[in-house]
């Protein structure tokens, strides 16, 4: 299996898995609502497992929107330069937004560590922020090897054009 | 150089890069770290950029993006918008451009469910348009009154770029929804009015349809109970106190995919499909807010919201002044920006500006969402007309825009409204 193969399924897995944490948030919450009126037995933790879920809601997806072009461009140069011009303005484009990514992967790196290193725990169910932190770090470093693949497609194409 | 002259490189290369077609989030992200390094240095800065993330994913508040959007992702994928239209239909039968006014009160009930204009506006164009089509509507009536429409998404709770604002501007989203209802019904009566207008002026643009529809109402409305069932639980929870946002978010997307199970419309694959679009589009939007996070750290450091509220308030010029230039300003950025570009760009730096004003924040979200709405069916953006496009092929953008532009006078009107009578938007909200 090719290296961008493995990268677009792993996109599309970890997207599925943001998937399940979404389904889960929904059907925890409604549980919590309906044993909270019906038991007057409320589900314990149930802040803490939305706010763990929208983690994995939110940034195990990216790599699968990178990888289907789903960032807001505001395309109204594409009217008014060539298409050489566009071409090497999405590759800058791709270029910065690699720079973006690698500088949160970057900086999230110490509060991984810290989190790691001191044990971090949600208050009332035990998740570890490790985890949490761990997954993100994940997500964008799947995100950054999405770019890479969309980077080197972008530039063989302009050079191409460039060389035509 | 002074904080407040990075500040203005700042955004002026903020401009440029989105211009030059980076993405938003990116530009956003990257101008504000880039800034906020050059203000405090690279040790000061990393610790704030790397805890943004977590602090952010981890938001309680946030969880209403993804339920609601999941919400309106049911509520379309399971065709509630054919049974709205039908019901609206039956209403309004018998008169003058009663599919064109159906279209439009479908998009309001449909706006109740679904917090995405975009959606709204496809999902409306795909069952109504056909139908006037048919009838012998002008295409420029039927396209023009589902794109109005389709913008009612966004105003009529839930309303994604309202979410998106209460996160942006640390406003309450139940105070947001409820300041939204009475203009979202207020634009809901202009447009209908306007259509109204339209066929009494040139009644070739709708020729009229028998009326025998009108014995059906009844059966229509009552095919819409669990739609309405569902709005009311969802909204009336929140403002009843059973529900946070987040429960009645959770609550109402689990409702809208009971309602489309019962229907027979929500397939195994269809719902995993929701799911999936959900987490992505949740995805793309938390960026974008992380990039405007990281961005609004530095418009403080810099110091330049302050500074624009100064030099503003130097100049004397009169609080009503400057909202009516605010709106300007943004009908014309309206032209080059989407909705919630728009939202995250802006408000960091405008807020400060308003509140200063003496407006209150709340109002001014309605305001925003109202002013978004008008980038959403102008040119050369107008994502609504090139939504119906995709929905309809053979009808021209150029007749789509002329069909859209008497439409234009209500959220201009609703406007005048609101800078009049405060309380419309305000009124709501002050009773929770």
């Amino acid at each position: 299996m090719s290296l961008a193969r493995w990268v677009s399924a792993a996109s599309r897995l970890l997207c599925w898995v943001g998937g399940l944490a979404l389904a889960l948030m929904t059907l925890w919450t409604v549980t919590d609502v309906l044993t909270r009126y019906a038991l007057a037995k409320p589900l314990k933790g149930s802040i803490d497992l939305v706010e763990a879920t929208l983690v994995l809601v939110v940034f195990l997806a990216l790599p699968e929107c990178f990888q289907r072009d789903d960032q807001i461009v505001v395309d109204v140069v594409d009217h008014m330069a060539g298409e050489r011009v566009v071409g090497w303005l999405k590759l800058v484009a791709a270029f910065l937004t690699m720079a973006f990514l690698l500088l949160l992967g970057i900086t999230g790196i110490q509060p991984f560590l810290d989190a790691l290193q001191f044990g971090d725990r949600k208050p009332d169910l035990p998740i570890p922020i490790a985890l949490l932190l761990a997954a993100i770090e994940a997500a964008i470093a799947l995100s950054v090897l999405v770019l890479v693949g969309k980077f080197v497609v972008q530039a063989r194409a302009v050079l191409n054009r460039s060389g035509a | 150089m002074t904080p407040g002259m990075v500040g203005l490189a700042g955004i002026a290369v903020l401009v440029l890069m989105i211009m030059g077609r980076v993405p938003v989030a990116t530009a956003l992200g990257l101008v504000g770290a880039g800034g906020y390094v050059a203000l405090e240095g690279w040790a000061k800065a990393a610790p704030v950029i790397g805890s943004v993330p977590l602090e952010l994913a981890s938001a309680y508040t946030l969880s209403v993006v993804p339920l609601f959007t999941l919400m309106g992702a049911f509520a379309t994928t399971a065709g509630l918008s054919s049974d709205l239209f039908r019901a609206a239909n039956a209403v309004f039968a018998g008169r003058r451009g009663s599919l064109a006014l159906a279209a439009i009160g479908a998009s309001a009930g449909f706006g109740a469910v679904c917090g995405s204009s975009v959606a709204t506006a496809a999902t409306m164009s795909k069952v109504s348009i056909p139908e006037m089509i048919r009838a012998g509507y002008s295409p420029r009536l039927a396209t023009g009154a589902v794109a109005a429409g389709g913008t009612l998404g966004i105003l009529i709770p839930p309303s994604l770029i309202l979410m998106i604002y209460g996160i942006i501007a640390q406003q309450s989203v139940i105070k947001l929804f409820a300041a939204a209802l009475i203009p979202g019904v207020l634009l809901t009566l202009f447009y209908l009015l306007t259509v109204v207008v339209m066929v009494k002026l040139k009644p070739a643009l709708a020729p009229k349809v028998d009326r025998g529809q009108r014995g059906q109402l009844g059966l229509d409305l009552l095919r819409i109970w669990d739609v309405a069932l569902l709005f009311a639980l969802t909204f009336g929870g929140i403002y009843l106190g059973w529900f946070s946002p987040t429960e009645a978010a959770a609550v109402g997307a689990f409702g809208a995919a009971a309602v489309g199970w019962m229907r027979r419309r929500l397939p195994n694959k269809q719902l995993a499909s929701c799911v999936s679009d959900t987490v992505r589009i949740t995805a793309n939007l938390t960026l974008i807010v992380l990039g405007s996070t990281i961005f609004s750290y530095f418009v403080v450091q810099s110091g330049i919201a302050t500074s624009l509220v100064a030099a503003i308030g130097g100049l004397g010029v009169s609080p009503m002044l400057v909202i009516l230039l605010l709106v300007l300003f943004y009908v014309a950025l309206g032209c080059v920006l989407e909705g919630i570009g728009m939202v995250l760009i802006t408000v960091p730096v405008l807020l400060p500006l308003v509140v200063a004003n003496g407006f209150d924040p709340v109002w001014f979200g309605v305001l925003l969402v109202i002013l978004v709405e008008i980038g959403l069916v102008t040119p050369p953006l107008g994502m609504n007309l090139f939504v119906i496009r995709a929905q309809v092929p053979d009808i021209g953008l150029a007749d789509m825009f002329r069909g859209v532009a008497p439409f234009l006078v209500a959220p201009f009107a609703l406007i005048l409204v609101l800078l009049a009578f405060p309380g419309v938007a305000l009124w709501l909200p002050r009773q929770f």
